[in-house]
């Protein structure tokens, strides 16, 4: 009996060893540098625009006139610092108090060639939240950020955006906080 | 006189028996050791390509990629979210599935330097075409990396035959960091073959 048992234990643990894995491992090294940003953001002639540290993100105010639209038409400007050519767009991530906007348009410009909206909202619903990729034309080093507002009451109401920013023919982008305060 | 002669012819016989027994004990361990047989073994080792291989993606960043090892020289930007959606790929050239997991292996700056609060974040997000697999992470606290999961590697996970799948890589800096500054990570794919 005591024969038996043994041996099973014994065959127990040899077929346990024989039933072993090949395993092989690859190795990736990533290197991550603190760089530059290659586009800035910088202070509007309209509304009131504050830059945080390295021109990343900004906080943008403005008044939402309770009785007809107005048109802030640079809120904000967006620098590029380099020779590359992006694409770029507005995407909205959060939002307060946005029922209170009877229209509230964000858009892009530039000197030359006018106008891509890029989050629409009326009558306090969104109509869109992320806006087509704008093709950063290769003759303006600057986009405009600007909005038209109305709204039905006298609170504050917040739209929290990126800014995306994407390498044309990639998918490699960055994200740039704006939160714009419309009281 | 006749007494202690038998009392030595009996001490001789002792060490006659002794004598004996030891010669024995030698020869049986020589016996012993005499009894070998030997296999022979011959592995042929093969330098091949593995069988799950790394591959350069669309949004590789810049450094060098080869099959085993790649280098990956990313940006991160102050305040700003960078994320390179295919950074790497994971190509399976076999023709059956095979598992494979991330494992965390090292990190510069070392934990509790102050070179560490230069970095919020630096997620290293494993793809496919049905949208995300699994992730190992990179948050910062005060002057400390917090890993997760927090073992340190992902789960296994297979990776179908002929299958790519690919690394989406995330920065995120806060606005006070030093440009310049450099974060070194080795992580291995551990595959199973």
């Amino acid at each position: 009996m005591w024969l038996v048992v043994t041996l099973f234990v014994l065959l127990g643990f040899l077929f346990s060893n024989a039933g072993g894995n090949t395993y092989f491992a690859l190795l990736t090294e990533p290197r991550m540098m603190i760089s530059s940003p290659p586009v800035v953001l910088q202070t509007g002639t309209v509304g009131n625009s504050t830059i945080y540290t390295n021109g990343t993100s900004a906080r943008i105010s403005a008044v939402a006139p309770i009785s007809a639209p107005t048109d802030y038409n640079f809120v904000l400007k967006v620098v590029n610092n380099v020779s590359d050519h992006w694409k770029i767009r507005l995407k909205t991530y959060s939002q307060s108090k946005i029922e209170r906007l009877n229209n509230c348009t964000i858009y892009f410009r530039n000197v030359s060639d006018g106008f891509s909206g890029q989050v629409y909202i009326v009558n306090g619903n969104y109509t869109l939240q992320t806006g087509p990729w704008y093709d950063w034309p290769a003759s303006a080093a600057e986009i405009y950020i600007a909005v038209t507002l109305q709204a039905n009451n006298p609170e504050v109401s917040y739209v929290n955006v990126y800014l995306e920013i994407l390498i044309p023919d990639k998918t490699t982008y960055a994200q740039y906080v704006l939160t714009f305060e419309f009281t | 006189m006749r007494k202690l002669k038998i009392i030595k012819n009996i001490k001789v016989k002792k060490s006659s028996k002794f004598l004996i027994l030891l010669l024995a004990s030698i020869l049986v361990g020589t016996a012993n050791a005499a009894i070998f047989y030997s296999l022979t073994m011959q592995p042929q080792v093969t330098v091949s390509t593995p069988i799950i291989k790394f591959s350069q993606a669309p949004d590789h960043p810049g450094g060098t990629v080869s099959d085993a090892w790649c280098c990956l020289t990313a940006k991160s930007y102050p305040n700003a979210t960078l994320t390179y959606e295919k950074a790497l790929y994971i190509n399976n050239t076999d023709d059956t599935a095979h598992s494979f997991m991330l494992r965390y292996v090292s990190i510069t700056p070392a934990n509790g330097t102050a070179d560490v609060a230069n970095w919020n974040s630096i997620k290293f997000l494993v793809c496919n075409s049905s949208g995300y697999v699994c992730s190992l992470n990179f948050t910062v606290s005060s002057n400390y990396w917090m890993l997760a999961p927090s073992g340190g590697q992902t789960n296994y996970y297979s990776i179908p035959a002929s299958g790519v799948w690919w690394i989406r890589l995330e920065t995120l800096s806060p606005a006070t960091a030093t440009k310049g500054t450099v974060c070194n990570i080795q992580i291995a794919v551990d595959v199973q073959q």
